[in-house]
C-alpha cells in the first residue's frame, strides 16, 4: 500500500499509442465500401461501427484500447429514423414554406436537446477498461453557448469568438465524465485569443499570394491577343476563381491550423478528477499546428489526385499524428474508475447530428 | 455472413475428435463497471469456457457476448454480469470460441480483409460497381423514380421553387400587357401542340441576377424573364426558347436532376466517408462535376425537342438558333463557356447543332 502512495507522488506519463496500419484500414475500408454498394447503402451502418471500432480499438492508453460499443443494428435504426425526420423536414420546406417557419422555430429549440442526446450517446458507447464515458450537458447551457450567444458574438464583429470558444470548450469538458469521474477545463482566455489571432495572420499571409496570382492572371489575360476585348464578365470570372482559391486555402489550411491549436489548449487544460488522493489526472498535447495543417492539406491533395484511393492512408496518417501527440499524466494508478450503470439512449439524435454534419468538437 | 461453420478456419483444433487440449488464452479482467485490471486466463473444458481471474477459477455462465472481430483489435468476452475479459491473442480466443461453438462475429469479413488476392478482387469489384452505378444505375434509377412521382406532387415542388425564387431572385415583371398577352397566346399554342396539360402556365418575372433566361420548374410553370423577352422580340425565336423549356417539362428533367443529385450525394458520401473534412470540401464540387455531363445531355435533348415542336406548331424551326445568337451577341465573347464543367453546352455548339444538323 505504501508503494502505491510513493509511486503516485510523481505523475506517471502514459503516452497514447496508435497500433493501426494503413494496410489494415485500407482493407477494412475497401470491404466496407463493397458491402455498402452491394447492399445499396444499408451496410454503411455496420461500416461505421467497424471503422470506429478499428480506430478506437487501435488507440491504446496504458496498454488498453478503447471500444466503440454498439452494433450496426443500433446505428441503422437510428439512421432510418434520422433520415425520415430530415426527409420530412425537407419535404415540408419544399411544399409548404410557410409551415416551415413554426417548424424552424421548433427545430431551433429542439436542436440543443438533440445535440445533448447525441453527445451522450457517443460518450456512453465509448469504453475504456470496462468504464464508459458520459456526457451530462444541460439543455439551457447548450442553447446558450451554441445558439443564443452566437448572436452577440457576431454583433461584436467576431471579437468575442475566442471567448465563446473557450466558454463552449469549458462547458463541454465540464459536462463529460469518465465513469463517475468528472472532467474539468482550466484554460486561460489569452491562449484562445492568441490562437485565433495567429490563425487570422496565417490566413492573411496565405491570401496575399492568392490575390496576387489572381490579379496577375487578369493582367496576363488582358495583354494576350486572344482576349483582346476582355469583357467584364471574364474579369469577374477570374475574380471568382481567385476568391474560391482564397476560400479553399482558408478551409484547407486555416481551419485545421486553428483546430490543432484549440486541441493543444483544451487538452493541456483538461483535468480528470475522482481520484482517491484528491489529486487530478492531467493531459498534454504536443501537436504542432503547422504540421497538423500541412497533414490536412496534403491529405486533401492526395485524396483528390488518387481519386479517393488514398483516403484510408490519409485518415490513418492524421489519426496517428493526433493520437500520438497526446499524453495522459496519471496522478495515481488507473484502477479506481467506476462506471455509472445507465443505458445509452439517443442513437437517433447522434445520427441526426451525423447526417446533418453537426459537429460539436471539444 | 459468419453463419458458415466455424470449424473451417480452425479445422485443426475444432474437430470434436481432436483430443488435444487448447492452450489457455491469457489476458486481463475488469469486473462490471471498474477499470481495475486483474490478470486472467480463459480456457475451455468440454463445451464450457472457463475463466480464471486472479486465483479464482469458474465456468463462464451463459448469456455472454463476444466483441466483433476486427483486424488487430483486442478481443473481449463480455460476461452477463458486466465483467469483461480482454485479450490480444485473437487466434487463441477464436479457437476457444470455435471449440464451444460460439459465433465468432466478424470472421467472414476479417477473412475477406486478410487475403491479398481478396483485396485485389474487392478493389476491382468496387471500381466496376462504382463506375456502373455512376454511369448507368443512378441515371436510370432517377428516371424511374421521376416517372413514379405523381404530377400533382411535381407541381407542388414547382410552385414551391417559384416561391423561393420570387424571394431570393425575381421581382415582378415590368413587361407591357400587350407583349405578355402575345407571348402567353404563343405559349398556349405550343403547350397544346405538345399535348401538355392546360395547368402548365407561363409566368413573367424580372430576372435580375439571372438576366435574360427562361426556366422550367418541375411540373410547370415556365418562367420567362423580362430581359429575355426584350432581347428577342421575334415570335419564332421566343417560340424556340419556350419549346425548349416545354421539352424539359415533357421529359421531367428538373425532377430527374433533383433525384440524381440526391443519389450522387449519397454515393459520394459513401465513398469518401465522414471521418475527415475532405467530403465537406469536395462533396459539392464533385457532385456538380459528375452531374454536369447529364445536365448537358438534358439540354441537347430539349433543343432537339424544341426543333420538332416549333415545326409542328408552324414556327420557323431555326427560331431557337436565332435566340441563341442574340444571347451570344448580348453577353460578349466571354460567356460562351461550353466546358466540361458547365451545366449547359456552349452556345456556339448549340447553334451549330440547329443550323447544321447533318454534322
Amino acid at each position: 500500500m505504501t508503494d502505491t502512495v510513493t509511486a503516485a507522488a510523481q505523475p506517471l506519463a502514459h503516452p497514447l499509442r496508435f497500433t493501426g496500419s494503413t494496410q489494415g484500414y485500407f482493407r477494412l475500408w475497401l470491404v466496407n465500401l463493397l458491402l455498402s454498394i452491394v447492399t445499396l447503402g444499408v451496410w454503411s451502418a455496420w461500416a461505421k461501427v467497424r471503422t470506429k471500432k478499428y480506430f478506437y480499438g487501435h488507440t491504446l492508453l496504458a496498454g488498453s484500447g478503447f471500444d466503440y460499443d454498439t452494433t450496426g443494428w443500433v446505428i441503422l435504426k437510428g439512421r432510418i429514423v434520422a433520415v425520415v425526420v430530415i426527409g420530412l423536414w425537407s419535404v415540408l420546406t419544399t411544399f409548404a414554406p410557410l409551415a416551415a417557419i413554426p417548424m424552424g422555430i421548433a427545430l431551433f429549440f429542439g436542436l440543443p436537446w438533440i445535440i445533448n442526446r447525441g453527445l451522450r450517446f457517443n460518450a456512453r458507447i465509448t469504453v475504456w477498461r470496462n468504464v464508459r464515458f458520459d456526457f451530462q450537458g444541460s439543455y439551457g447551457r447548450t442553447l446558450l453557448y451554441f445558439f443564443v450567444l452566437t448572436i452577440p458574438v457576431y454583433l461584436t464583429g467576431l471579437l468575442g469568438l475566442p471567448w465563446l470558444q473557450r466558454a463552449r470548450s469549458r462547458y463541454l469538458t465540464d459536462a463529460y465524465r469518465f465513469g463517475t469521474a468528472p472532467f474539468r477545463l482550466e484554460a486561460d482566455l489569452g491562449g484562445f485569443y492568441a490562437a485565433y489571432l495567429k490563425t487570422l495572420l496565417a490566413a492573411l499571409l496565405m491570401l496575399i499570394p492568392a490575390v496576387a496570382a489572381g490579379v496577375g492572371l487578369t493582367f496576363a489575360l488582358q495583354d494576350s491577343a486572344l482576349f483582346d476585348d476582355l469583357s467584364s464578365d471574364a474579369a469577374a470570372g477570374i475574380t471568382i476563381v481567385a476568391v474560391y482559391a482564397g476560400i479553399f486555402i482558408v478551409s484547407a489550411v486555416a481551419v485545421p491550423y486553428l483546430r490543432a491549436q484549440l486541441l493543444v489548449l483544451t487538452l493541456g487544460g483538461t483535468r480528470l478528477g475522482g481520484t482517491s488522493s484528491g489529486r487530478q489526472h492531467r493531459f498534454s498535447c504536443t501537436l504542432s499546428p503547422q504540421r497538423y495543417a500541412w497533414i490536412c492539406l496534403s491529405n486533401v491533395a492526395a485524396v483528390v489526385v488518387s481519386l479517393g484511393l488514398l483516403m484510408p492512408w490519409a485518415t490513418v496518417r492524421l489519426h496517428r499524428y493526433t493520437v500520438e501527440a497526446v499524453t495522459a499524466h496519471a496522478a495515481e494508478d488507473l484502477d479506481g474508475f467506476v462506471d455509472t450503470q445507465d443505458k445509452a439512449g439517443g442513437v437517433i439524435s447522434a445520427e441526426i447530428m451525423d447526417l446533418e454534419g453537426i459537429s460539436v468538437a471539444l | 455472413m459468419s453463419s458458415a461453420p466455424k470449424s473451417w478456419i480452425w479445422k485443426g483444433s475444432a474437430l470434436p475428435s481432436d483430443p488435444a487440449p487448447l492452450p489457455p488464452v491469457s489476458g486481463t479482467f475488469h469486473a462490471a463497471g471498474t477499470s481495475r485490471t486483474i490478470p486472467a486466463e480463459l480456457t475451455v473444458a468440454g463445451q464450457t469456457l472457463i475463466l480464471t481471474v486472479g486465483d479464482e477459477t469458474r465456468p463462464v455462465p451463459p448469456g455472454y457476448r463476444v466483441n466483433e472481430r476486427i483486424a488487430g483489435v483486442a478481443r473481449a468476452l463480455l460476461l452477463a454480469d458486466g465483467g469483461r475479459f480482454v485479450t490480444a491473442d485473437d487466434t487463441g480466443f477464436s479457437a476457444l470460441l470455435a471449440a464451444v461453438g460460439h459465433r465468432n462475429r466478424g470472421s467472414g469479413i476479417t477473412w475477406l480483409e486478410r487475403r491479398g488476392w481478396a483485396t485485389l478482387a474487392v478493389l476491382t469489384a468496387v471500381t466496376v460497381l462504382l463506375m456502373l452505378s455512376l454511369r448507368l444505375a443512378i441515371p436510370a434509377l432517377s428516371q424511374w423514380v421521376a416517372r413514379q412521382v405523381p404530377p400533382a406532387l411535381e407541381r407542388q415542388i414547382g410552385s414551391g421553387s417559384l416561391t423561393t425564387l420570387d424571394e431570393v431572385m425575381f421581382s415582378p415583371s415590368e413587361l407591357p400587357e400587350p407583349d405578355r398577352q402575345r407571348i402567353t397566346a404563343l405559349f398556349r399554342h405550343l403547350r397544346d401542340t405538345a399535348g401538355l396539360p392546360p395547368d402548365v402556365s407561363l409566368e413573367f418575372r424580372r430576372g435580375n441576377r439571372l438576366g435574360a433566361n427562361a426556366v422550367a420548374l418541375p411540373g410547370g410553370p415556365v418562367v420567362l424573364t423580362d430581359e429575355l423577352a426584350t432581347l428577342i422580340p421575334q415570335d419564332d425565336a421566343l417560340a424556340g426558347v419556350l419549346a425548349h423549356e416545354l421539352g424539359h417539362l415533357q421529359a421531367r428533367h428538373s425532377l430527374q436532376q433533383m433525384i440524381r443529385s440526391t443519389l450522387w450525394l449519397a454515393t459520394v458520401t459513401l465513398y469518401i466517408g465522414d471521418d475527415t473534412g475532405v467530403s465537406d470540401l469536395l462533396g459539392g464540387s464533385a457532385m456538380a462535376l459528375i452531374d454536369s455531363g447529364y445536365s448537358r445531355n438534358d439540354e441537347r435533348d430539349a433543343d432537339t425537342y424544341a426543333l420538332t415542336l416549333t415545326a409542328r406548331a408552324g414556327f420557323r424551326p431555326d427560331g431557337l438558333a436565332t435566340a441563341f445568337e442574340a444571347l451570344k451577341a448580348d453577353c460578349g465573347p466571354g460567356c460562351d463557356s461550353g466546358s466540361l464543367l458547365s451545366s449547359h453546352p456552349g452556345l456556339s455548339e448549340r447553334i451549330d447543332r440547329i443550323r447544321r444538323p447533318d454534322r
